[in-house]
């Protein structure tokens, strides 16, 4: 906190509300950056299916990965940030202990979530060598679990905060801070599943 | 005797820091080295040492573990565990962390004072510029006869490859990273930058970059080019994973460090500065960075790509498994030519800041440059395919990258109209900084003019991959950047460091670097246009003069950056004290005095005037408010912006501020 670098007697306290915008510019300005990481990845699929190399997209005969895994992950997500939604209401109304289970429910969806992603990562029916789309597949579920690792690290830290009673109403601002990522990881699973549902390529067998 | 000390009377020493004072740059190598070794056990114990991808794991877990070990040995983990735990810093860890009271030893801490980050960064800068520079005498003196055969092939690959990435790097940081850091909160009348703690990160990602771009040396090498095509990518030597792991960690810090310096721009100016009041050089700092932070992710993303690729055998850039080498080049593109900007809009920003300074008039219409650089930063994200009119990507395209490429000489000229326009019957104080000003005006018009033969399709055709690419980008990333941000040493060398650059070896530095870098790339032009390739180790006899030419030169440069390094050295020891302002500048970093204090500002000022107001009469430059509107509502005398308590600066050149007591 920048305010803190400053001798006495010269102290400079900062409105909270002041280091909380300030902050939630800042989470902003990275979740464009991690934005642009995702997008990459995204258009990486998109692009190596639309061009369909010496047709090895999906090499002919090979299973495909089911797409409900991909969406089930992804309302997975959605889900926790829904719950940690209420948790943000509930701190902003004051309902301390209402924070604390609703970080903790949405913490436990996402672990779920997590575990699914995982199985989903080992069970794929195809290795990561066998073509072009088995190669993104991997890569982008890898990244949601990334995404989903990173989060639980801010679940967990939210629920212990929330239970050491660090947060009221009058300072919550971190919290909503969190619920932003949040809200973006689901967003980035959600298109993830969605891109990831359109396997066969325009001009497969061409 | 600390600046705070000095500031405000004895002062208890700090007590806080806990963890944090027992970790340096000693326990973050030690850690790196541990991490560097646990992950390669791990990975010798657990990977089938069969498989034909298993030196490439096992390198590029090595890698990760050294930068996690590093991250860990350095405290860049405790912050966030602490708040995990929910143990918030309290005011004395916060001051620890600052770097009050430890002397030199908080260069080599997680320090998150941004003048201790700005000065780190300038010398990492200054240690990649002379490793790179290195290689690039070792290229030059392979290329002094055509078969000279003072490297190998497979070794001069390796070199161009080093050479190439390392200067991109060094580039990259020199000017938002030394200056971005140090100069900018103070030039904007902050105490530090938004997100301290993410400064030291950037930082110190940074330093765990340096040793794993390195280690590829010695892992066969980089032998692709700094660009790393694929498919060429996917089948060199595991000094290629070394290549990859150092962009993730670079692309992670310069995102981190795009973030905190935008943010500090966007919500921590002085009140009063509005936009339009808003130094040119803090306008040039946040185009780059802002361009840096969506590009450089998609260079991760392509390294994440060529890592899947050459680990587990992905099929991304491997044309027979569904993958496309476009693919990559799109990426990198995507990335390679906003860097470009990157690059040289802070350079070009920063010499547009000090040229009014020494043509002791205001900038050359103020609003024309900002509009031009972000007119540059719009077009520089549409422009990436002219890099690929020659791969076959897209032929259909070719024309609509033509024209974008071209259009974006406009807004570059009028940078060029700028600076011409303010230097323009200037009283010209002929100073290092100004004398910067007029080569980066001769460089990049160069630079810039060959860049238009470029975009243009068939010229291109004939031209790509030759010298005279080589020779273009050097001009516009060295001759318009590099000199350019040494411009910036010169001019903001007294502020950081308290001493006064050495003017007799700066000149001399000066004019070695400006003759040896044209001849060296002026004959580059000529073997390019008489049709050499760039990048190879053997070159035709037809070629011979114009090599020897440029290789001649090559060394002056060599010699002109030892007698700046030489300058930058004994000036910073024993130079002579440097007044607080000796440009007699407008800026807010010249109010504060030397050394700076701690939260560099006693009182906050308030901005009442743009910072050029140079030649603009000898009546007084700012005016008091009345005492019976010394409130918080009352607003400045022009109205732009709240004003609370106020004390004046005094004297002629003192800056168009009033200083604002704090509550």
């Amino acid at each position: 906190m920048t305010s803190a670098t400053v001798d006495d007697p010269n102290v400079h306290l900062e409105d909270p509300d002041l280091i909380g915008r300030r902050w939630r510019t800042g989470v902003r300005l990275l979740i464009f950056a991690d934005a642009s990481f995702v997008a990459a990845l995204l258009f990486s699929y998109l692009y190596l299916r639309g061009l369909n190399t010496e047709n090895a997209w999906l090499r002919p005969g090979q299973a495909t990965a089911p797409i409900g895994v991909s969406w089930l992950i992804a309302a997975g997500v959605v889900l926790s940030a829904v719950a940690f939604r209420w948790a943000l209401r509930s701190i902003e109304a004051g309902a301390e202990s209402r924070f604390v289970a609703g970080a903790l429910l949405a913490l436990g969806v996402l672990v779920i979530d997590i575990v699914g992603q995982v199985l989903q990562l080992m069970n794929f029916p195809f290795g990561v060598e066998d073509s072009a789309y088995s190669s993104a597949m991997y890569t982008l579920a890898g990244a949601n679990l990334v995404h989903l690792l990173l989060t639980a690290f801010l679940g967990v830290a939210m629920w212990n905060r929330g239970r050491l009673h660090i947060y009221s109403a009058t300072s919550f601002w971190q919290v909503r801070l969190v619920s932003l990522w949040w809200s973006w990881v689901s967003l980035a699973a959600v298109l993830s599943a969605f891109t990831t549902s359109f396997i066969a390529g325009p001009h497969t067998g061409g | 005797m600390s600046e705070a000390v000095m500031q405000h009377g004895a002062i208890a020493p700090p007590t806080g820091g806990r963890l944090m004072r027992r970790l340096n740059l000693g326990t973050a190598v030690a850690g790196g080295l541990v991490g560097g070794y646990l992950f390669w056990l791990v990975a010798h114990h657990f990977l089938q040492t069969d498989e034909p991808n298993t030196s490439d794991q096992v390198v590029t877990l090595t890698l990760l573990g050294w930068a996690i070990g590093f991250l860990v040995g350095i405290g860049a983990f405790h912050g966030p565990w602490s708040w995990l735990m929910g143990h918030d810093q309290s005011h004395e860890d916060e001051t620890f962390l600052a770097g009050k009271e430890q002397g030199i030893g908080r260069y080599f801490r997680f320090t998150t004072d941004h003048k201790v980050v700005g000065i780190q960064y300038l010398v990492i800068t200054m240690f990649l510029l002379a490793v790179g520079g290195t290689l690039a005498m070792m290229i030059r003196t392979n290329l002094i006869r055509p078969d000279s055969g003072f490297l190998s092939p497979q070794t001069y690959n390796a070199v161009v490859g080093l050479h190439g990435l390392t200067m991109i790097i060094a580039t990259i940081i020199m000017v938002t990273g030394p200056f971005g850091n140090f100069i900018v909160p103070i030039m904007i009348g902050a105490r530090d930058m938004a997100f301290p703690r993410l400064n030291a990160l950037s930082l110190w990602l940074l330093v765990a970059f340096v040793p794993v771009l390195f280690s590829a040396a010695f892992l066969g090498g980089i032998p692709t080019g700094w660009s790393g095509y694929a498919p060429l990518s996917d089948q060199a030597p595991p000094g290629m994973d070394a290549y990859l792991m150092a962009i993730i960690i670079f692309a992670v810090s310069s995102a981190i460090a795009g973030a905190n310096i935008t943010t500090t721009i966007l919500s921590m100016r002085a009140r009063g500065m509005t936009w339009n009041r808003t130094p040119i050089f803090v306008w040039g700092t946040m185009a780059s960075v802002g361009l840096a932070i969506p590009a450089f992710p998609m260079f991760m993303a392509s390294m994440v790509l060529l890592g899947v690729d050459r680990t587990v055998e992905g099929q991304f850039y491997v044309a027979s498994g569904g993958g496309s080498p476009w693919l990559y080049a799109n990426l990198f593109w995507l990335m390679g030519h906003p860097e470009v900007y990157v690059i040289v809009l802070p350079a070009v920003a920063a010499i547009m800041e000090l040229t009014p300074v020494f043509a002791r008039k205001p900038i050359f219409n103020y609003n024309a440059a900002v509009l031009a650089i972000v007119g540059i930063v719009g077009l520089s994200i549409m422009v990436w395919a002219h890099h690929m009119y020659a791969s076959g990507w897209a032929p259909d395209l070719n024309g609509s990258f033509m024209l974008t490429t071209e259009l974006i000489s406009i807004p570059t000229g009028v940078l060029f109209l700028v600076l011409i326009g303010t230097i323009w019957r200037g009283r010209i104080w002929t100073t290092l900084p100004m004398m910067a000003t007029y080569a980066v005006l001769w460089n990049f018009i160069i630079g810039g003019v060959t860049g238009i033969y470029l975009s243009d399709v068939p010229a291109d055709y004939d031209l790509h991959g030759s010298l005279f690419v080589t020779a273009h980008f050097h001009y516009t990333l060295m001759g318009a950047g590099l000199t350019g941000a040494i411009g910036a040493l010169a001019y903001w060398f007294p502020k950081m460091t308290g001493r006064t650059l050495n003017a007799r070896a700066g000149f001399t530095s000066f004019w070695l670097v400006q003759i040896g870098f044209n001849v060296t790339f002026l004959g580059m032009f000529a073997a390019g246009l008489a049709g050499q390739p760039r990048r190879v180790v053997h070159y035709d006899s037809v070629f011979g003069a114009a090599n020897l030419v440029s290789s001649v030169g090559a060394y002056v440069i060599g010699l002109g950056m030892l007698v700046l390094l030489y300058a930058v050295v004994s000036s910073w020891r024993h130079g002579a004290t440097a007044p607080a302002n000796p440009w007699g500048a407008k800026t807010l970093e010249w109010t504060v005095p030397n050394p700076i204090p701690l939260a560099n500002f006693e009182v906050l000022p308030v901005v009442i005037a743009d910072p050029y107001g140079y030649g603009e009469g000898d009546g007084p430059l700012f005016v008091p408010l009345p005492p019976s509107r010394e409130d918080d509502e009352a607003e400045t005398p022009d109205g732009g912006g709240r004003a609370g308590k106020h004390a004046v600066l005094a004297g002629p050149d003192a800056p168009r501020i009033v200083k604002e007591e704090e509550s």
